[in-house]
């Protein structure tokens, strides 16, 4: 208990430091969520050139906006919907759209579930789904964000960002589970034991 | 296969390219290199203050400030409110968008009923 | 007063008072009496002409996000906005949204309209003089929330709705911490 407080109180000054003009607390500060930002835009663009780029924008952003952001939680949520917003901003300029998810290619044959090749084949195919509906999917899952964070997140009504989930995983589903039917069969018991 | 599971796996945060944080560093000193040498500059500093001094002597009185001071707040207020509602304009105006276009894009969620007379 | 002047001071009444009553034809009522005495936030912003220009001289010029903002600003007449959220479904009287439409006269052209069950309602409307733009109007209406944007002068939609994505600045309202989210 006492470790957390420790630890709240010390994002709590680092971000006090950052935003009262401390570059090394700033820095830090980008250290700790980059990884954050970065996967996020990752996700989105699926080019880690552009994602860097976009990362780097929403630092430069922070920078700026160092004395808005009130708590470590409120940088959370700053971060997380700053990227977003850019995310989108972006594929809007840029009309940025990747190949739709039946032009994915199939997995090999060979590969189940939990393998570092289904885990890519995945993403490859998430890469590939409508762009809000890769948003959410990945806030939800990389971020394991309620709906109603996301739906706060993104300014969307709650309903819009239950059917982009409902729809991506079924598109997923669709695409991995018919396929995959005697791979599954095959790991379930494995699993189990 | 859980494929909520197999997702959080598969989507675990990475990485960015080593040197990102000194990336960010330095365009950050880049892009506000003066402001940032005005503000650590203790030289400067002083010239500022001194600047604010002669400021307030020239506007001669106490009154004179008040009124600078007013408009200002005045001025950061009115800012605050136009990027308030433009936000809010935009953000009504863009979820139209999404909404029709979801309509033109099958592969986006359907609205029960959207149009554009 | 020399006919010369005399003569300027008449053409330019003639150029300038029809754009005044169109920026004055595109302002509408917003006063809703109490109707924001129930609700549990509310968001009230009124920027005349005067207020805008004021504005947009605390707009960063070196900032480009800001810069696009004050270039839009600097040609708008007034924005007006009532935001108003709820507690409960059907807190707030309908009526207020007809009183709005009622004052859109002929030069206004609905432009989209988005009505989804249970979900936001929208309508966007807009003044139009000469196929210019003159005004808009955004109606959001869902069970919970109702907003009212009156944007007057030449509105640029486009340039629009992409202020939110540039102006991510979240309310501070409704966020917490996540588990791990700290410390990669």
């Amino acid at each position: 208990m006492t470790a957390i407080v420790s630890e709240a109180s010390d994002s709590d000054r680092v971000m006090r430091r950052a935003a009262g003009g401390d570059a090394e607390a700033f820095r830090e500060l980008v250290e700790e969520h980059q990884a954050m930002v970065f996967s996020i835009a990752y996700r989105f663009c699926g080019d880690r050139g552009i994602a860097e780029e976009l990362a780097q924008d929403v630092f430069v952003q922070l920078y700026r906006s160092m004395g808005d952001i009130e708590s470590p939680e409120h940088l959370m949520f700053w971060l997380r919907r700053v990227t977003a917003n850019r995310c989108i901003d972006k594929a809007r300029r840029s009309r940025l759209r990747l190949v739709p998810i039946d032009k994915v290619a199939e997995p090999p044959a060979a590969v189940q579930p939990s393998d570092p090749l289904f885990a890519r084949a995945l993403r490859e195919a998430m890469a590939a789904l409508p762009e809000a509906q890769r948003l959410v999917v990945t806030l939800r899952f990389q971020e394991e964000l309620e709906p109603s964070e996301i739906c706060s997140l993104l300014g969307m009504p709650i309903n819009t960002v239950k059917s982009h989930l409902q729809r991506a995983l079924g598109a997923l589903r669709r695409r991995f589970v018919p396929d995959r039917g005697a791979a599954r069969d095959a790991v379930a018991p494995r699993r189990q034991s | 296969m859980n494929l909520d599971s197999e997702l959080r796996a598969a989507l675990r945060r990475e990485s960015p390219p080593p040197g990102f944080a000194q990336r960010v560093m330095d365009r950050i000193e880049r892009e506000s290199a003066q402001p940032a040498r005005w503000w650590r500059s203790e030289w400067l500093t002083g010239r500022r203050i001194a600047a604010a001094f002669a400021l307030v002597a020239l506007l001669g009185t106490w009154t004179g400030h008040e009124i600078v001071a007013r408009r200002r707040a005045e001025g950061e207020r009115a800012r605050e409110n136009v990027l308030i509602a433009l936000r809010i304009a935009g953000a009504k105006v863009r979820y139209a968008q999404e909404e029709v276009r979801q309509i033109a894009d099958p592969t986006e969620p359907e609205t029960e009923r959207s149009s554009t007379p | 007063m020399r006919p010369s002047r005399f003569l300027t001071i008449a053409i330019a009444l003639v150029v300038l008072l029809p754009a005044a009553a169109l920026a004055q034809s595109a302002k509408l009522n917003l006063d809703f009496g109490n109707i924001g005495q129930q609700a549990k936030e509310r968001v009230d912003v009124t920027l005349d002409g005067d207020m805008l220009r004021l504005a947009a001289r605390f707009l960063s010029n070196d900032d480009a996000d800001e810069k696009a903002v004050r270039d839009m600003v600097g040609h708008l007449d007034g924005i007006y906005v009532r935001s108003y959220q709820f507690d409960k479904a059907g807190m707030y009287d309908r009526a207020v949204v007809d009183k709005v439409k009622a004052q859109l006269g002929a030069e206004w052209k609905r432009i989209v309209t988005v009505e989804k069950k249970g979900d936001e309602n929208v309508e966007i409307y807009l003044a139009m003089r000469n196929d210019r733009v003159a005004g808009m109007v955004i109606i959001a209406a869902e069970a919970k929330e109702l907003t009212i944007v009156n944007i007057v002068g030449p509105i640029d939609i486009e340039k629009l709705s992409s202020i939110e994505g540039q102006f991510g600045i979240p309310r501070v309202t409704k966020h917490k911490a996540k588990k791990g989210d700290d410390h990669e």
